[in-house]
């Protein structure tokens, strides 16, 4: 798999302040890649870098195999971006915002674009400031598919919106996602889970782990552990140990580095007494509250995880 | 091209209204110009002896520069470059193509209709525009640079158009600022106006730094380093300006040569008037009375500027720094008085004792370049080489002719194109009485024409001043050194009297320097100083 998006080191810093703080991460190309993070994360920093509206103040930047801080005029052939702050003509009326772009791609599918229009149900005559918010971001997204996109970027595309409207969205998304890479980023865990294939995590400006969604599901286990008497917390129970709790004769915590059997005979190991081990797959949100939790107690150890791209303790 | 022209077509969409409000202003300026010279509403301005300029020459090229400004910041706030938000940033614009689009729009809704009401303007004024193409590109050149360059620049480095206004109110209050205070400094004696100066800025200046700071932004959307380059702007224009006003600079332009021309210190010491303080209090004006000689038929002198040192025992005691000064010569032999202003210190140091003057004159040398007579006449007189003269009607004439009023010319105003026209020396016969005989009256006394003269014009060797309507009307004023003669209300110039127009062309600029010994500063009365 060749990679599509790829950045080392990447900084920015508006005066004293870091919004990004040497950012290393690789998407590959036909993947859904959602970035998720808290608001101030740096998630929009971060795609401006790529999309060359920034200039990074440290580190490096690829996207499509060019480097970002190059990119432009026809470079955007390949790329289609939309940002839930994006200021558009709103003098324009959707017919003619349509036909203003088309001649600006080669790659331009006028059948495609009359498809979206239907898809997304848009009225061409109105004018886009007399749009709604949800209407304008159709609006951007058809007029960024019409022309067949390599890469699609998205800033928080679905911030604010409907459920009937972000769903639209998303569907129009992904009949175009198996001829390109999606990269997306979002605050919100349950808007994305459905659909990305990666996801990465950023807070504070830091790249807290990048993975594939199924080993990051297969990796995480809510574990709890039923012992034959009440016993205490372990000693020196593992990093990837999060959220160790033992309530009387029952101990619960999130393992982030599951692996199966090796996993059990470790978690015997530590609970000699115990009964009945259970390990659950967990949904993404509670993945992303145990590792935020987590970061907050021990940052340092957690980074120091991450960036080996192993497991998250 | 194609994409050039997409962005194109699309701002005339846009833009439809603000191109529409400065097209009819220009619309109301090719309607207005010609009244100027010709309506009568245009005559009812004369009053006193002096005409009063027209509202074409002065509040439309101000709203038409107005409705520019507008179109053009709108315009290029429809791309904004300030900023991380515009829609077009993210798709496959070419920066130049964007650049070319937008100077592809002013140049067809700014420039050509300009040039289109520039040429008809002119063709109406009858100084044929073909003759003056050369000095509407300069005026072109000059718009450009003074203008539209100016406000792209800082339309590409501001965010929007509230902020935008606020800067050029804030630009407009910054310059009152520093007019204020040069002029303050001015009458203070700190700093002095420059020798052969144009009001024009720096040129070349202005367009580097503009057009630097627009290609930055379109083509690397660097705005901060715009921003700077704008800011640093005045400090260099003012740098500049210093630059060439000073004194190696001014000696570098009027190189030193012999012409033929002498200056002496007139023989009766008597002539020496005594010293006055200055405008600024800190200095007093001296007057050196000398006689010039040695001035060729048909040429004419300018002096623009003036640097006096003075020695004593072969020492420099002072030097005053090219001052600007301003005098003409064109008799073969003419009195003239050389004014200076000397700090009260030196004045009194040397007050008592029998310096040496050392002056230096910075020159314009012109030559008749051509004579022209006409007659006046109650419609145009074209005067080759200056423009077409129009004669002004007082519309109250005290005078008639067969019981009716009869059309008196009180005046001449001429319009030359895209500037003052060249220094021309006008002289004509006035009357202070009727122009015709009563045939009624046996023996009427008719009053001996007075032959009045004035000049017009100058000497500056551009092609063109910084106009948008391009007919530049010149007033005569003859009547105003006239005043002794009688009312004013009764003079005329009569149809068929003879006006003589001498035109004097530039020939070289240089420097003369001549010595005054034995020269003794005039007293000074220090009543005069409570007298102010």
């Amino acid at each position: 798999m060749s990679v599509t998006i790829q950045t080392r080191g990447l900084a920015k810093h508006f005066g004293r302040i870091a919004a990004l703080n040497g950012v290393d991460l690789e998407v590959e190309e036909g993947s859904i890649y959602a970035l998720v993070g808290p608001n101030g994360a740096g998630k929009t920093t971060l795609i401006k870098l790529l999309m060359n509206i920034l200039r990074p103040s440290r580190g490096e930047a690829t996207v499509l195999g060019i480097p970002a801080a190059r990119l432009a005029g026809s470079h955007f052939n390949r790329i289609g971006y939309v940002s839930e702050n994006q200021e558009i003509p709103g003098w324009m009326t959707v017919a003619a915002w349509m036909e203003f772009w088309r001649p600006f791609y080669p790659g331009w599918d006028a059948a495609l674009e009359r498809q979206l229009v239907a898809q997304f149900d848009l009225p061409l005559k109105r004018r886009l400031k007399d749009l709604s918010r949800g209407m304008r971001m159709k609006a951007a997204f058809a007029s960024s598919l019409a022309y067949r996109p390599s890469l699609i970027v998205l800033d928080e595309p679905f911030s604010g919106l409907d459920p009937l409207v972000r769903d639209e969205l998303i569907e129009g998304l992904l009949d175009r996602s198996p001829e390109a890479t999606v990269f997306l980023s979002s605050h919100d865990l349950a808007e994305i889970e459905s659909f990305a294939s990666h996801v990465g995590y950023l807070a504070e400006g830091r790249m807290f782990f990048s993975e594939e969604m199924t080993s990051l599901s297969n990796r995480f286990r809510d574990v709890t552990v039923t012992l034959d008497e009440p016993a205490a917390i372990p000693a020196d129970p593992p990093p990837d140990w999060l959220q160790l709790q033992v309530n009387g004769a029952v101990a619960r915590f999130v393992h982030s580095g599951y692996s199966g059997e090796t996993s059990e005979q470790t978690v015997r190991a530590a609970f000699p007494a115990a009964r009945s081990l259970s390990f659950d797959a967990m949904p993404l949100r509670s993945i992303f509250l145990a590792i935020a939790k987590k970061e907050r107690h021990h940052p340092p150890a957690f980074l120091t995880e991450v960036h080996k791209g192993r497991s998250v303790a | 091209m194609k994409q050039t022209l997409h962005i194109f077509y699309k701002d005339v969409r846009r833009f439809w209204r603000e191109m529409a409000i400065s097209l009819a202003l220009l619309a109301v300026l090719i309607w207005m110009g010609p009244k100027q010279w010709r309506d009568a509403s245009f005559r009812a301005s004369y009053a006193g002896g002096y005409l009063i300029p027209g509202t074409a020459e002065t509040f439309l090229p101000m709203l038409i520069s107005i409705s520019w400004w507008l179109l053009i910041v709108r315009v290029v706030h429809e791309e904004r470059l300030v900023g991380d938000r515009q829609f077009w940033i993210t798709r496959p614009y070419e920066w130049n193509k964007l650049l070319a689009a937008k100077t592809l729009f002013v140049a067809c809704f700014v420039y050509l209709p300009l040039a289109a009401a520039q040429w008809g303007l002119l063709e109406e004024a009858g100084l044929h525009p073909a003759t003056h193409i050369g000095s509407l590109l300069y005026d072109w050149l000059l718009i450009t640079v003074v203008l539209i360059l100016p406000i792209a620049a800082i339309a590409a480095v501001i965010r929007n158009f509230a902020r935008m206004t606020l800067t050029l109110l804030g630009v407009l209050v910054a310059l009152l600022i520093v007019i204020s205070a040069f002029s303050a400094l001015l009458q203070k004696g700190v700093v002095h106006s420059p020798v052969g100066q144009t009001d024009i800025p720096d040129v070349p200046l202005l367009l580097v730094v503009c057009s630097t700071a627009v290609l930055l932004a379109y083509a690397r959307r660097k705005i901060a380093m715009g921003r700077i380059l704008l800011l640093m702007l005045p400090v260099l224009l003012f740098l500049s300006q210093e630059f060439f006003a000073s004194d190696t600079m001014v000696s570098h332009a009027y190189p030193n040569s012999n012409t033929g021309v002498q200056f002496t210190l007139r023989e009766n010491p008597m002539l020496l008037e005594t010293a006055h303080p200055a405008l600024n209090r800190k200095e007093l004006l001296i007057q050196i009375p000398l006689h010039v000689a040695g001035i060729m038929p048909g040429d004419l002198w300018v002096s623009n500027g003036a640097r006096v040192t003075v020695e004593s025992s072969g020492r420099t005691i002072w030097n005053s720094g090219w001052r600007p000064v301003s005098n003409l010569y064109f008799n073969v032999e003419k009195d003239t008085d050389l004014t200076f202003n000397v700090s009260r210190e030196v004045f009194y140091s040397v007050q008592s004792q029998s310096v040496t003057l050392h002056v230096e004159l910075a020159l314009d040398q012109a030559h008749r370049a051509q004579v022209v007579t006409a007659q006046a006449s109650l419609g145009d007189i074209a005067v080759n080489g200056l423009g077409v003269c129009s004669s002004i009607i007082n519309p109250g004439s005290p005078y008639t002719v067969g019981g009716k009023a009869s059309l008196q010319i009180v005046g001449l105003n001429c319009r030359s194109a895209l500037r003052d026209p060249e220094l021309t020396y006008v002289e004509t016969a006035w009357t202070n009485g009727p122009c015709e005989r009563n045939k009624s009256v046996i023996n009427e006394f008719l009053p001996q024409p007075l032959l009045r003269s004035t000049w017009i014009g100058n000497l500056i060797d551009e092609p063109s001043e910084l106009v948008i309507a391009p007919t530049v009307v010149t007033p005569l004023n003859f009547l105003e050194y006239n005043r002794d003669e009688g009312s004013p209300a009764a003079l005329q110039i009569c149809p068929g009297a003879p006006i003589t127009f001498t035109r004097y062309s530039l020939v070289r600029q240089l420097r003369i320097e001549f010595t005054i010994d034995n020269f003794r500063f005039p007293s000074y009365d220090k009543r005069e100083d409570g007298e102010r």
